[in-house]
């Protein structure tokens, strides 16, 4: 079928046009010269308030910028891992981070946003030094957001992945609090095992005031039941490393041979998981940034943001025996049409692989000492050969 | 740009609601209606895009005289009393059993060798070469179901014997109108939700308050294949060699016995002789529609929808509900992916609204009609996106889209992008890119999300996914020919 082109003024092409009305459209960074009123469009090249100047932008307006490249990771055995992987590219200057490539960090940056937020994600493809062969786009998919539209969905066969040397800026408005997750989903299948996956936490418009005893929320409960003291942001993921090396050395990739050898917390298998400090690669890039240590006092709630993005399967997670509430799953409060409690108690949950859960352990009662949050898969408790591993961490009562 | 068209559009709705009754009803899902059905089990192939065919083990019409991957839909009214013929041209033993459907007559294991370790079925068979059985059960309760084989269930499970059954409630005579507005997101620009009044003459269940009222309804019967298994069943197995269960792994996933990309081709495509079904979700704004899930394999999958949240209303063909049949679905849970597990049936809602997306993506000029299908209080929302100037409403002031868009040339386009970030819009695209979205829809990929099962043995895309579209025009389809002209499907605008 041929593409009807009776519309062919639609919006797409109309934005090119080099004069940009005096209203907030906004690219970031395409901002070279970081001048109001420049040759280039920025946030302050904006007039946010309509008041016929350009002017900062209000708060709740929030400008992230990710970089897409690949990179070296170090597992808990020592070996150094090739994967695709984001980085932050947070304030630096646009000519300078394509020195960034090949330092790409797993797991992605975490984001973290507010409801009400106005969020502009820019994303710079800086691709992938090591297979110079590839010339792969990239996306982001913030997964779960509801009522999504394609352009911003990131999902590239319903709309359209970028280029290498190139920026695209996705736009969400935040209004729906929970835990979600994101992911490159470009070659969905090859560039998630590869590791372009992150944390990405939606606070609730709760938060701030004073509820059922708490200040800090899940979700907008109106009565504390997701309140917590701390938090700990956890996903699980499994590294299969024949896949990895394959895409290394530029060989086939075996997608029916596929199996995790490696299951990750925060990117880490364990011991690493409860080494708070960043683990640089052979390189001396530290790009797993993130532990997963679970620490709160005596008498504090804390609440478990867990997500999986295995591309292979299920985990069941332990939380320690600990007293534990499912509150929330897939980045919804468990709470029926009519508002009824559907909450429960549980030792586990059993979670899939684009699923999250919400778990508040209550540590009222519970001695002071270390407990361990783990997989109960037997299988996922090791490092590829390196016995006593895996997806496992440590809860600390203090 | 200005939407004019959408003038036009509205014109569009007018006419095609003038036809509606002439044009057949792709609401409902394929399948055959009726209480008596007389199937057979026979082996047949199943084609796999990768350009692989495997042998499988399936159920079909006798009408039609061969099987079919999955087996046929029964679809059937609450209440009716159902008997299913069959006649099994297999060589073992085959035979048909409902889970949470009592049959009407007495059941009994079978074990030919008069010892238990001799079963060769749970339940009465119909005997191998010819032999058969009849099976009789009354539809007490609506809901999706599932028939499968009680014999052998090791292999022939995996071989492909089973279908999918549908039970309409005795509620589908009434008329139930529900608020439909919960499912929207609280937009914080507009806060409170306005109560949308819809009136529903379809359910998913007998839930008694309309809960489960739905515009249109996709059956998502899901399996998987070990292609070694498939082979040593046709080439092994008659000559006594055994199969290791213990290696047994999937790589091929079906959708409704369809790898993907077949499983968005047009329903009894030639060249799947055997997969008559598809499985391409197509829908219209805010319209309600019901996700009928069926897991027919062993692996757990994690089924996620792009676009939206889906409300899960009921689970193994029970409605989600502290008194089923006047509450409701009071005990509904959302969520953006759904684990189905095998043996396991749900039932889940799915709507796209669009709604709190904080830019218009209908493209309003501010003296715009509503487009078709777009709910009116939303309209008036996101039309003031073109009108309101005031500093509470940036970005979208003036703007319907507030970022600038890379330039095409740093684009990787999608086969079912519009070129347009707009809804009804598309634009030029370079050739040879699009080409699968001709209303210039939004698309979204719904699939499993242990991204492995995104292939078909070794090669990606492919396996567990489909994509679901949500359509601004009014909908032909599945009657829009595939050579469709430009002329065709605008005609009524040509002159405006």
């Amino acid at each position: 079928m041929r593409i009807r082109t009776f519309v062919a003024a639609a919006g797409l092409l109309g934005v090119l046009l080099p004069a940009l009305p005096a209203a907030a459209l906004v690219q970031f960074p395409y901002d070279l010269d970081n001048m109001p009123m420049g040759n280039f469009p920025g946030v302050e090249d904006v007039d946010w308030n309509a008041d016929g100047l350009f002017d900062a932008p209000p708060a709740h307006y929030l400008f992230r910028h990710l970089g897409a490249t690949d990179g070296y990771v170090k597992m808990a055995d020592g070996l150094d891992m090739y994967i695709f992987g984001f980085l932050d590219l947070a304030g630096m200057p646009n000519a300078d981070t394509m020195m960034m490539m090949n330092k790409g960090e797993f797991p992605a940056p975490t984001l973290e946003f507010k409801e009400g937020d106005h969020v502009y994600l820019n994303l710079s493809n800086l691709g992938m030094p090591v297979r110079p062969d590839l010339f792969d786009a990239h996306t982001v998919h913030f997964h779960g957001f509801p009522q999504a539209a394609p352009v911003f969905d990131g999902e590239p066969m319903a709309s359209f992945g970028i280029n290498m040397g190139s920026d695209l800026t996705y736009y969400y408005r935040i209004v729906e609090p929970g835990t979600y997750m994101y992911h490159c989903h470009v070659e969905a299948t090859e560039h998630m095992e590869m590791g372009m996956l992150g944390n990405l936490v939606v606070r609730p418009a709760q938060d701030g005031s004073a509820v059922g005893g708490f200040t800090k929320f899940a979700y907008n409960d109106g009565d504390g039941t997701s309140g917590y003291d701390v938090e700990a942001i956890l996903q699980f993921s499994e590294f299969d490393p024949a896949f990895h090396e394959a895409d290394e050395k530029a060989q086939p990739l075996r997608f029916a041979e596929l199996e995790g050898r490696y299951f990750l917390l925060n990117g880490r298998g364990y011991p690493d998981t409860v080494d708070a400090g960043a683990i640089a690669n052979a390189g001396g890039d530290p790009t797993l940034k993130l532990h997963a240590i679970v620490e709160a006092n005596q008498g504090q709630r804390i609440l478990i943001r867990l997500s999986n993005l295995s591309v292979m399967g299920y985990a069941t997670i332990e939380f320690g025996g600990l007293p534990a509430k499912v509150v929330g799953k897939c980045a919804k409060l468990l709470r029926g049409p009519d508002g009824k409690d559907l909450t429960y108690s549980a030792n586990s949950v059993h979670i899939g692989p684009g699923q999250s859960y919400d778990v508040i352990i209550n540590t009222t009662a519970v001695p002071r000492g270390t407990y361990f949050l783990y997989s109960r898969n037997l299988h996922h408790l090791h490092n590829d050969r390196m016995d006593r591993g895996g997806a496992m961490t440590e809860i600390r009562i203090n | 740009m200005r939407m004019r068209r959408l003038l036009c559009q509205v014109m569009i709705a007018a006419l095609f609601g003038l036809a509606a009754s002439t044009v057949p009803s792709p609401w409902m899902i394929d399948g055959v209606t009726g209480s008596t059905f007389n199937l057979i089990a026979d082996s047949g192939r199943v084609v796999t895009p990768d350009g692989s065919s495997l042998p499988f083990w399936g159920y079909g019409l006798a009408s039609s005289g061969k099987p079919q991957y999955p087996g046929p839909t029964l679809i059937v009214n609450q209440g009716d009393t159902v008997t299913i013929q069959l006649t099994n041209r297999l060589a073992e033993e085959v035979s048909l059993m409902i889970p949470g459907v009592q049959m009407s007559s007495a059941t009994a294991p079978v074990y030919p060798q008069g010892s238990r370790s001799q079963l060769t079925s749970l339940v009465p068979a119909a005997s191998g070469g010819g032999g058969t059985r009849s099976y009789t059960f009354t539809a007490s309760r609506p809901g999706t179901f599932y028939y499968q084989s009680g014999s052998n269930q090791k292999i022939q499970l995996r071989m492909g014997l089973f279908g999918a059954i549908v039970v309409r409630p005795t509620q589908n005579s009434t008329t139930k109108t529900i608020d439909i507005a919960a499912q929207r997101l609280n937009d914080p620009a507009n806060p409170g939700v306005a109560a949308v009044s819809r009136s529903y003459t379809r359910f998913a269940y007998e839930d008694g308050d309309g809960s489960t009222g739905y515009d249109r309804e996709f059956l998502f019967l899901v399996s998987e294949m070990d292609p070694n298994f498939q082979h040593w069943v046709e080439f092994d197995r008659p000559l006594g060699k055994p199969f290791d269960f213990s290696k047994w792994k999937a790589n091929y996933w079906f959708i409704n016995g369809r790898a993907a990309p077949d499983t968005m081709a047009m329903p009894n495509v030639p060249w799947l002789p055997s997969q008559p079904y598809n499985c391409m979700p197509l829908f219209h704004p805010a319209e309600r529609v019901l996700l009928r899930f069926i897991n027919m394999g062993q692996d757990f999958h994690p089924f996620h929808t792009h676009g939206n949240h889906m409300l899960a209303v009921a689970e193994d063909g029970r409605l989600l509900s502290t008194n089923p049949g006047a509450a409701g679905a009071d005990l509904a849970w959302e969520a953006f992916t759904v684990t189905l597990a095998p043996g396991k049936t749900i039932d889940a809602l799915f709507q796209w609204t669009g709604r709190g997306l904080g830019w218009d993506f209908y493209d309003h000029g501010s003296e715009d009609m509503p487009a078709p299908y777009e709910p009116l209080d939303e309209h008036a929302m996101r039309k003031a996106f073109a009108v309101n100037t005031s500093p509470g409403n940036p970005p979208a002031s003036g703007q319907s889209l507030p970022v600038i868009m890379p330039r095409p040339d740093e684009q990787t386009l999608g086969i079912h992008w519009s070129g347009s970030p707009f809804l009804g819009s598309n634009a030029e695209l370079p050739v040879g890119e699009g080409g699968f979205n001709p209303f210039s829809g939004y698309f979204y990929m719904w699939h499993s999300h242990s991204e492995r099962e995104l292939t078909n043995n070794n090669i990606f895309p492919g396996g567990f996914l489909t994509m679901a579209g949500v359509v601004p025009w009014p909908m032909g389809w599945p009657n829009v020919p595939d050579n469709l002209d430009e002329s065709d499907m605008y005609a009524p605008m040509a002159g405006m």
